[in-house]
């Protein structure tokens, strides 16, 4: 909704103005004044031709009213405390007491004011009313222009929104007046709600009948439009410049504080409730991540292992030929270790004899010997002395392990001797 | 009441999906990684393996080379009793050449070594040291490869102590 057009309809003038919405945030973008005849006629042609113009010149999404007080009727009752679409239909016939008129050809709205005193669990309204005769003809006006009605305000209400929150207090406590073109709308203020709400001519007194409220409702005077200085300097007062217009549509716009929107059902829009579907669509979005999740990683680790198998078959032709080599290299080692063993082994016995021969003192010789390819040797013979031989034997690295293998025996001079050893380096 | 029934279907349709999830995907995904690690390192494996595959060929083109030089010295009698006949001869040849007399001569049992059979005999007799010396530096040059199992050299009379008594058993070798 990007253009909106609000419009206050005064007695003497049309106060219109063209605002940018944009996600609630609202931009001012041209306003104009109109004076307006005052034969009903005339004043109906003067508002078409203004619309049109508008309608024509900027095409915006739909049109705001504002009307002032001199259109409604408005009083203050209570009512049991409930829900506001229950208490709108309660309305419809507590109204009837009220009103001149069958109920039907009003459009009402109300306002919470606060806690009621008859009972503890009553509320307290105000509550305003317009005759749908006076909206029909607006509203057939707006129609005619080609615009589409998006609300119909109160702009007293609107305008004292507006002031709450430029004021820059927490709450509004005092008297508010607003200067209409030929009236002074006044309301007295307590916790920023309006009490009490009343037009005055302009030609009656308004400093008596300021001075009268300020009893009841004593704080600051805040006054938006004319008004004289003579008359506001006898108060603590605060002077606000605002653009009605402007007010209506963003006030529409932004959902205010003090609501009031007096468009007859046949004319809202309804609004499709998106909840369930945003609901319902992130359940099923969240579902699906579940799903997704789940499914993407199963068939990441899938490709991946297709990938991997497809490598696998290529390499293991040439693997399986070069394990097969590996196999034959591995069983060819076993072979040539039995060979280069039995190789190693086969001259054990002719180097220990090569050896001896070498050790042997002269004086001893041998009268048996036996050798075996573990490295085993057994000796027996005579030596002049057998110490020598041993001592011999050992310095040798050929032999290991060096023992007696009987006692020795000596006769003549010569010692008779039997040993056995082991072969070790060569 | 159709209301009620879209609900049903919602939560039976959450149900299934996480049902699937749980027993059909969750299990199948965790197959896939069990697959892929086992998978992975086969790779790794034959990879490696391939990487080295040049090194194994030449080495074991070299190492064939060297077994038939080695293989030609076996004995190529095909059975262990003609392969037993053949170190006979031999033995018996050397011996006869450097002159030592063999009185006993006896054939043992062939001992298999992986895919060779060790076919040892067993020599009993006499000579001096000079013919032992001669017969053990032929039974070392031999052609064939032959293997001293045992030898006992002994002085069986000692008022003739260049006469020696010797024990010997020699083993040749065969491809099974």
């Amino acid at each position: 909704m990007p253009k909106i057009l609000g419009v206050n309809i005064d007695s003497g003038s049309l106060h219109a103005s063209l605002i940018d919405s944009t996600f609630r945030s609202v931009k001012h973008m041209k306003s104009e004044r109109l004076g307006l005849p005052e034969n009903r006629d005339e004043r109906n042609t003067a508002m078409l031709a203004a619309l049109m113009k508008w309608q024509k010149e900027y095409m915006p999404a739909g049109v705001v009213f504002g009307l002032p007080l001199q259109y409604f009727s408005w009083r203050t009752i209570e009512m049991p405390a409930m829900k506001r679409v229950d208490m709108t239909r309660a309305l419809f016939f507590e109204l009837e007491k009220y009103l001149p008129l069958p109920m039907d050809e009003y459009i009402y709205d109300f306002l919470p004011t606060g806690r009621g005193v008859t009972a503890p669990n009553m509320l307290k309204l105000m509550v305003f009313s317009i005759k749908k005769e006076l909206l029909n003809g607006l509203l057939k006006i707006a129609k005619d222009a080609g615009m589409e009605i998006l609300s119909v305000r109160c702009s007293t209400t609107d305008i004292l929104c507006g002031v709450m929150d430029i004021a820059g207090e927490k709450k509004l406590e005092g008297i508010f007046v607003n200067s209409t073109d030929d009236a002074y709308e006044i309301a007295g203020l307590h916790d920023s709600r309006p009490l009490y709400i009343k037009r005055v001519p302009k030609t009656a007194d308004l400093k008596d009948e300021l001075e009268t409220l300020a009893i009841n409702y004593p704080g600051q005077l805040y006054v938006t439009g004319q008004v004289e200085q003579s008359v506001t300097g006898k108060f603590n007062s605060r002077k606000f410049q605002i653009l009605a217009p402007d007010l209506l549509a963003s006030s529409f716009v932004k959902k205010t504080y003090l609501n009031l929107n007096f468009l007859p059902e046949e004319f809202i829009k309804q609004k499709k409730d998106y909840y369930p579907y945003i609901i319902g669509g992130l359940a099923a979005a969240a579902i699906l991540v579940f799903i997704l999740t789940g499914v993407t990683a199963w068939y990441k680790d899938r490709r991946a292992l297709e990938e991997l198998e497809a490598k696998l078959s290529k390499l293991k032709n040439r693997a399986s030929g070069v394990i097969e080599v590996r196999k034959k290299f591995e069983l060819l080692q076993n072979d040539r270790s039995v060979l280069s063993d039995f190789r190693n082994k086969s001259n054990i016995s002719v180097r220990a004899l090569n050896e001896l021969s070498k050790i042997l003192p002269k004086d001893a010789w041998l009268i048996s010997i036996s050798i075996d390819d573990k490295g085993k040797v057994e000796l027996e013979g005579f030596a002049a002395r057998t110490a020598e031989l041993v001592v011999a034997l050992e310095k040798s690295k050929a032999f290991n392990n060096i023992s007696f293998s009987a006692p020795i025996t000596a006769r003549n001079g010569e010692e008779r001797f039997a040993l056995k050893m082991e072969v070790g380096e060569f | 009441m159709k209301r009620n029934r879209y609900i049903i279907l919602v939560l039976f349709f959450v149900c299934s999906v996480y049902l699937f999830e749980l027993y059909v995907l969750s299990p199948a995904t965790e197959n896939n990684r069990e697959s892929l690690d086992k998978k992975y390192k086969t790779l790794q494996q034959y990879e490696y393996v391939i990487s080295g595959s040049g090194t194994i060929e030449d080495e074991l083109k070299v190492l064939i080379a060297g077994m038939k030089n080695i293989e030609k010295r076996l004995i190529a009698e095909k059975s262990d009793f003609l392969a037993s006949a053949r170190v006979q001869r031999e033995i018996s040849g050397l011996a006869g050449k450097a002159g030592l007399n063999i009185a006993v001569t006896r054939p043992l049992n062939a001992v298999k070594l992986n895919d060779y059979s060790a076919i040892p005999v067993y020599f009993e007799g006499n000579g001096n040291i000079k013919q032992v010396s001669e017969f053990l530096k032929s039974v070392e040059a031999n052609p064939l490869i032959l293997k001293i199992d045992k030898l006992s050299l002994n002085i069986t009379n000692m008022q003739k102590p260049d006469e020696l008594r010797f024990k010997i058993q020699i083993s040749g070798l065969s491809r099974i």
